[in-house]
């Protein structure tokens, strides 16, 4: 257990709203990258002893590579939901992080936006017509970093073209240091098929509505931008 | 440092919905709304806090260790413990930005980023933001080697080389924080005496990885898309000095939030403080005001004196709701 017995009692009232099965992928490692590996496993324990409908199973990334290749993994810990894998976690999500991951079994276990999504959202998000992935830079102590993960993730659950990716940044150093990350949360929208950087930049408004906002008008930038320059190459 | 799951206030799912009328409205969820807010719901007064997160500045303190009561504890614990404390005598939270708040006869129209209510009693308690030294390359390289938010960004700077700027209690436990992953911790202030604690100074000067640069001024941060070092220069020569350094953190206090009250009238001294009196009253009637924001305890901003002028402003607020009552 690494939950107390409070935190527990806790997380079983969060999820109390959860109606159908959730499942979770936790795809681990060994060696010195996977530190938290045995603790991401237990709180996942922990949150089933809360809640019977939230499961989870455990792959390792260099043994189940079939499972590996399906959801992309290629290196652990990642944390994933079967129903919407898009919606992922690169590292633990501890601290301040916590309430975002029991924020995200609530939407995928009940299928409710807990955001205002209105219409001039909605055009934007369905509107996305690139594969990418949006990553967010976190450090568990940050107090802003959950919103920048809750808004990549509610894009990623709404929009078949976006992957929202939490990533610890001090679990995940290689990649933190390839972004330059050095201050959260710090975030990054890459087209998924050549890897290219569109957009980056660093902070989030402490309020969902107003974090969804952001990021949405982002990668609406990111886009605009990106097709900008294709049309400029093109002549 | 362990693994700890926190169930930040930040995030707190449980946001009430925001009713017509209270009778008290308080702007703001730091120690001194909470603590108003206690009081007030103690006073089975109809109490509300509408904040944009409930904790305030205490969610980026790392470690509070004068807190009474409370040896050392984690600051979001703390403000934990100050909403629970507050809901359990009654007082609602709705996570919210108040964008407007008007008077009209004796009620105060308040609009906020979840509609509108109204209240008898306002009581401001917005606290502060941080302070910028306004030098060239702050702005540009803000989170590129710039930051805000040691609590946030600290780990971040594993094995490199960090400044921190100020001569306060924040700048000097930042530093100490710093010490945790930095390989060197630079404490730039402009003076040779500190306002920090004490304590916190003797602590940071036994510790070997912080060297004190005094009494300089940073004049500009360089680097090409990263901080890369400081120019300072030293108060009593002149001289101009670089400082080779990953990271800067500026911690040169902070400023109060009053934009909201300009439109009221609301009196605010030469620093843009509030001005309140004893019963932390403003000069508009049922307006209210405490903590950071206010000229209130001798400009001491910390918890407990945060928290002490909410306990009397709430207090304050019942009385002039009871004459209110008695008047109409
Ligand atoms: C890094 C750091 C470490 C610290 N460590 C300590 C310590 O160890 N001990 C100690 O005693 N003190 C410490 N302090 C100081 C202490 O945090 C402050 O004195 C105290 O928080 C002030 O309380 P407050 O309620 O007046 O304001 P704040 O804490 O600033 O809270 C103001 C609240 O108002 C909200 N708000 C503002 N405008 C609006 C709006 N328009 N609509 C809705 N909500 C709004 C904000 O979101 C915030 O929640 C520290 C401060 C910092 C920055």
């Amino acid at each position: 257990m690494v939950l107390s017995d409070k935190d527990l009692n806790k997380v079983k009232e969060i999820l109390k709203p959860v109606e159908k099965e959730v499942k979770i992928l936790f795809f681990r490692d060994d060696g010195p990258e996977c530190q938290y590996c045995n603790v991401i496993e237990e709180l996942l324990e922990d949150i089933h002893s809360a809640n019977e409908k939230v499961v989870y199973e455990v792959y390792h990334v260099k043994k189940d590579v079939e499972v590996a290749k399906k959801y992309g993994v290629e290196k652990g810990p990642v944390i994933l939901f079967e129903e919407a894998p898009r919606i992922q976690y690169w590292g633990i999500p501890s601290g301040h992080e916590f309430p975002a991951f029991l924020g995200d079994i609530l939407l995928v276990g009940t299928g409710k936006l807990d955001f205002e999504l209105n219409p001039h959202l909605k055009e934007h998000i369905d509107a996305i017509d690139e594969d990418l992935i949006v990553y967010v830079f976190v450090t568990p102590s940050c107090p802003y970093c959950p919103y920048a993960v809750k808004a990549a993730h509610r894009i990623a659950y709404l929009s078949p073209r976006v992957k929202g990716i939490m990533v610890e940044a001090i679990e995940y150093s290689d990649l933190a240091d390839r972004y330059n990350v050095s201050a959260v949360p710090k975030n990054v929208i890459v087209k998924a098929d050549t890897g290219e950087t569109l957009l980056e930049w660093e902070g989030c408004p402490p309020e969902i509505n107003a974090a969804v906002d952001m990021f949405v008008h982002q990668i609406h930038h990111a886009l605009l931008h990106a097709k900008g320059v294709e049309h400029h190459h093109g002549h | 440092m362990g693994i700890e799951f926190s169930f930040s206030l930040t995030e707190t799912p449980t946001s009430a919905d925001l009713k017509e009328e209270y009778d008290v409205l308080i702007v703001g969820g730091g120690p001194a709304g909470l603590s108003a807010a206690l009081y007030a719901g103690r006073s089975m007064l109809r109490t509300v806090v509408v904040s944009k997160d409930f904790g305030g500045q205490v969610l980026d303190a790392h470690l509070v260790e004068n807190y009474p009561g409370f040896s050392s504890i984690k600051g979001s614990e703390l403000m934990e413990r100050f909403r629970e404390h507050a809901e359990k005598f009654g007082a609602e939270m709705v996570k919210g930005e108040v964008k407007k708040i008007q008077k009209e006869g004796n009620w105060f129209v308040v609009e906020t980023s979840v509609g509108v209510t109204r209240a008898k009693v306002v009581i401001y308690a917005t606290g502060s933001t941080h302070r910028k030294l306004g030098v060239p390359g702050e702005a540009e390289l803000l989170g590129k080697g710039v930051s805000y938010c040691a609590i946030c960004d600290a780990a971040l700077f594993r094995g490199k080389v960090v400044a921190v700027v100020g001569g306060g209690n924040t700048a000097f436990m930042d530093a100490e924080l710093l010490t945790e992953y930095a390989s060197k911790v630079y404490l730039i202030h402009r003076r040779r005496g500190f306002r920090a604690e004490p304590i916190y100074v003797e602590r940071l000067k036994k510790n070997p990885k912080v060297e004190f640069v005094i009494p300089y001024v940073v004049k500009r941060i360089e680097g090409e898309g990263k901080v890369e070092r400081l120019v300072l220069e030293n108060r009593e020569t002149g001289e101009e000095n670089i400082l080779p350094v990953d990271g800067v953190f500026i911690d040169i206090g902070m400023e109060p939030q009053t934009e909201l009250l300009k439109p009221l009238g609301v009196e605010l001294d030469e620093r843009g403080y509030v001005v309140v009196g004893p019963d932390q009253s403003t000069n508009v009637p049922g307006l209210f005001a405490a903590g950071d924001v206010t000229t209130a305890c001798n400009g001491v901003h910390q918890i407990i004196t945060a928290a002490a002028q909410g306990a009397v402003a709430a207090l304050s607020a019942y009385e002039y709701i009871k004459k209110l009552e008695g008047e109409e």
